[in-house]
């Protein structure tokens, strides 16, 4: 079932009514078979493999509390089985060949072979529940069910945010929620359906045209669809986790926040502090820290082979190309050259204004993360390849900037196509603008209702109502 | 706070309701919409030129005027299946007489169905018409499923819908009552090579079988009968084609075996133009199947000579004649 379609409205909603009206101590149950249904609605097998691997967790958390004196192999053991399931199904998931091919051989159903859904993300979740046992920061849960609900909700279900056991399972028992929450709620669906209708699908055939087009652009039409990639990816993810926070908040649970204005970063180390939060804080945790922590003696090893481990691990686990390891190898030079020349940069940032020194760290921020957005975004290297050969061409490709820069984004450059296309520059450069307010606007009841109402309008109107179920990051 | 959400989620719905009032005022009043021209004014043209964008951007009505004295108009719209075809001569039929005859381009693709479709859009503000919401209803399932709810029929297209809306809103105030285009023939001038060639060679570099629709067969024997019920004569035709392009349709010659037998089956004429000498040149062409100003220039005068011909001699079933004009 995806976020936005109708079975989800209808499902969202009749979930909502049982919800009210069940008596407050069994409404974990509710939400139990709630996301149960979710998840095997269109996918039984998912449910398979889900109820097993938080079954095998589970029982995993409490055997390692209760034989000490295994305590190392029962982690080790349950480890490796999680990882090694993780690369088995993401591989077939890839449908790169394979294993996938071999499945497909086999007789199983293109369906059958979907039975991974959102089992990357669960999976992180239960490494870093057995790992927090394990180095004893946490206990185990006691009910089976309750962390069944903990794996299963169906709001950060398919693709997070990545969530804590001591977070979020004490909040199942929250017996009520306040209706400023409701309308919270409400207001950050409706946000979420806004980024991802009217933002991010309306960016994406831009994107396409210049990713998939084999037509040469020059270098500053390749420029803007990179650049406007990023921002795609961005409203894109960021919707999908606003509807699944304010899905959340409609049954008073309060879920992580997963960005926080990525594009106002001034260094990359700060952007990822800002971009997909609940994963990173699980990467920093589950492996920079303890490979940072293995090499602590010598300083800067430590530093360059933590970041390069974890956005080596970071890149596999979005996908096994050459593409992703360009992607995470470049984001491990950005870091480790930021962590390389920390006291160089605050010499300049004080020998600078601060408004021009910030706005120029901006900028260069955007662009390095956008250059880095390139491969992660290409189907292959050859692809990522023609895209820089096209950033090393003319800016207009030889031809004015009409052809050779508007007309290659707007689809042939003609009227209509012109018109959706300053329609969309415009809506993306005012939504950011005012992004900080918008937020602070969801969060507040005074102008939420008028809020509501503008945002229903603009999705009427200016959104794209084809391929509305379709989110980037479900892929991973 | 309930009270207060309901009162709102009412307050939205009467404003979608007024909305698509709205939207479908002005899209009527849009007289570059082909849909809505046809529609809602007197053409009475004796030649009718139906399909897709290949004779939208090639048959000119006013070349094919000078040669024989018929009034012309051209029907095409882009990416226009036969059922999108068949709506759009209703529409036409709905506030004109019927032309004597009808050119209708038919090739290998035509017959595919992963190539041509039915653009709810270009007729969405005529949803209230029967004909129209069953061909949509079969068409488009998923338009459809949406479209009953208030102002979703234009808010599912919206990126078609938006600018035509805003141009009708121009025509209205200032009445504008002759479209851009007045005989509907997008002259396809400064369009450059489209790269259209390259793309299928490199996604098939062995050739491509072309599939026989079941569907647009229906839909082709339809219009081949609605032509007949209104006392039509109608034609299919197809025109040049890019010489460079035919080693990479696999199965062309069974597919056009196929199409010529419905023709003869249906008492249709079918031509085939694909032997001319622009064929061997990527100079007439700005995409595979679409000449571009020099190429059209010459088919148009080739095809209003073929068709003087033919009139005389009043043939029926297939003809195909070596043409090296």
């Amino acid at each position: 079932m995806q976020f936005i379609s109708l079975s989800f409205l209808c499902f969202l909603l009749t979930t909502w009514v049982l919800w009210r009206f069940m008596p407050k101590e069994r409404r974990w149950q509710l939400l139990l078979t709630a996301s149960l249904f979710f998840i095997g609605f269109s996918n039984p097998g998912a449910l398979l493999v889900l109820i097993s691997s938080s079954l095998l967790t589970f029982y995993a958390g409490l055997s390692i509390q209760r034989f000490p004196n295994r305590r190392r192999s029962l982690y080790l053991f349950s480890l490796v089985l999680q990882v090694s399931c993780l690369f088995l199904l993401k591989y077939i998931e890839s449908g790169n060949g394979g294993l996938y091919f071999l499945f497909r051989e086999a007789g199983f159903r293109e369906d059958v072979l979907l039975f991974a859904v959102g089992f990357s993300f669960y999976t992180l979740q239960h490494i870093a529940y057995l790992t927090d046992i394990y180095q004893k920061r946490s206990s185990p849960q006691t009910s089976a069910l309750r962390f069944l609900l903990f794996s299963s909700f169906f709001a950060k279900f398919n693709a997070g945010p990545l969530e804590q056991t001591n977070r979020l399972i004490p909040q199942f028992n929250i017996p009520d929620q306040q209706p400023a929450g409701l309308l919270e709620g409400i207001n950050r669906i409706a946000l979420g359906v806004f980024k991802k209708m009217v933002l991010a699908d309306r960016l994406a055939p831009i994107v396409a045209g210049i990713f998939n087009g084999s037509a040469a652009a020059g270098s500053a039409a390749t420029l803007t669809g990179v650049c406007l990639f990023t921002v795609q990816l961005y409203f894109d993810f960021s919707a999908y986790s606003d509807i699944a926070i304010g899905s959340a908040k409609l049954f008073g649970i309060e879920l992580t926040e997963n960005f926080d204005r990525p594009f106002t970063a001034a260094s990359v180390s700060e952007f990822w502090r800002k971009w997909h939060i609940s994963l990173i804080r699980w990467f920093t945790t589950s492996i920079y820290f303890p490979v940072a922590f293995r090499f602590r003696k010598q300083k800067y090893l430590a530093v360059f082979l933590g970041i390069g481990i974890t956005f080596l691990v970071s890149g596999l686990w979005h996908g096994i190309g050459k593409t992703f390891f360009i992607w995470s190898l470049l984001h491990a030079i950005y870091l480790s050259y930021e962590s390389l020349t920390k006291q160089t940069r605050i010499a300049w940032k004080n020998r600078f204004s601060p408004i021009w020194y910030n706005g120029m760290s901006i900028l260069l921020t955007f662009l390095l993360v956008c250059f880095s957005n390139l491969f992660f975004r290409s189907a292959n290297l050859s692809e990522a390849l023609r895209l820089l050969r096209q950033l090393a061409s003319s800016p207009f490709g030889g031809k004015g900037p009409t052809e050779g820069f508007l007309a290659v984004l707007a689809g042939g450059g003609y009227q209509e196509a012109l018109f959706n296309f300053f329609l969309t520059i415009s809506l993306m450069f005012v939504f950011l603008f005012l992004e900080k307010r918008i937020s602070t606007w969801i969060r507040s009841g005074s102008y939420a209702f008028l809020q509501l109402f503008f945002l229903l309008l603009l999705i009427f109107l200016a959104g794209v109502f084809k391929h509305a179920d379709y989110f980037i990051y479900l892929q991973f | 706070m309930g009270k207060k959400l309901l009162l709102l989620l009412l307050f939205f719905v009467c404003v979608l309701v007024g909305m698509e009032k709205g939207y479908g005022y002005f899209l009527r009043r849009n007289v570059n919409l082909k849909s809505s021209y046809v529609a809602t004014h007197r053409i009475d043209a004796d030649v009718l030129f139906l399909g897709p964008c290949e004779p939208l951007w090639m048959m000119d009505p006013k070349v094919f005027q000078n040669a024989t004295g018929l009034k012309g108009y051209n029907l095409a719209t882009v990416h226009a299946n036969f059922a999108e075809n068949e709506a759009m001569l209703h529409l036409y039929l709905s506030h004109n007489k019927a032309p004597a005859f009808i050119f209708l381009y038919v090739t290998t693709e035509s017959m595919d169905g992963a190539f041509n479709l039915f653009n709810s859009y270009s007729v969405v503000q005529f949803l209230d018409d029967e004909e129209i919401r069953a061909k949509i209803a079969e068409q488009d399932t998923g338009f459809s499923r949406w479209c009953r709810a208030p102002f979703m029929r234009y808010a599912y297209y919206s990126d078609f819908v938006n600018f035509n809306c805003l141009q009708g809103v121009r025509h209205a105030l200032t009445n504008r009552q002759v479209p851009y285009f007045p005989d509907g023939f997008v002259r396809p001038h400064g369009i450059v090579w489209d790269g259209r060639f390259e793309r299928f060679v490199n996604e098939f570099p062995k050739g491509r079988m072309f599939h026989w629709n079941a569907g647009e067969e229906n839909h082709l024997h339809s219009l081949i009968g609605l032509a007949k019920s209104i006392g039509s004569r109608l034609v299919m035709y197809e025109s040049p084609m890019l010489n460079d392009i035919k080693p990479f349709i696999i199965n062309r010659q069974e597919i056009k075996e196929k199409i010529a037998k419905l023709a003869a089956g249906n008492e249709v004429p079918y031509w085939v133009f694909d032997t001319m000498k622009i064929s061997n040149s990527r100079s007439n062409f700005f995409s595979i199947l679409n000449t571009n100003d020099r190429g059209s220039a010459v088919f148009n005068e080739v095809f209003a000579r073929y068709f003087l011909d033919w009139n005389k001699k009043k043939d029926t079933g297939r003809e195909e004649k070596q043409l090296n004009e």
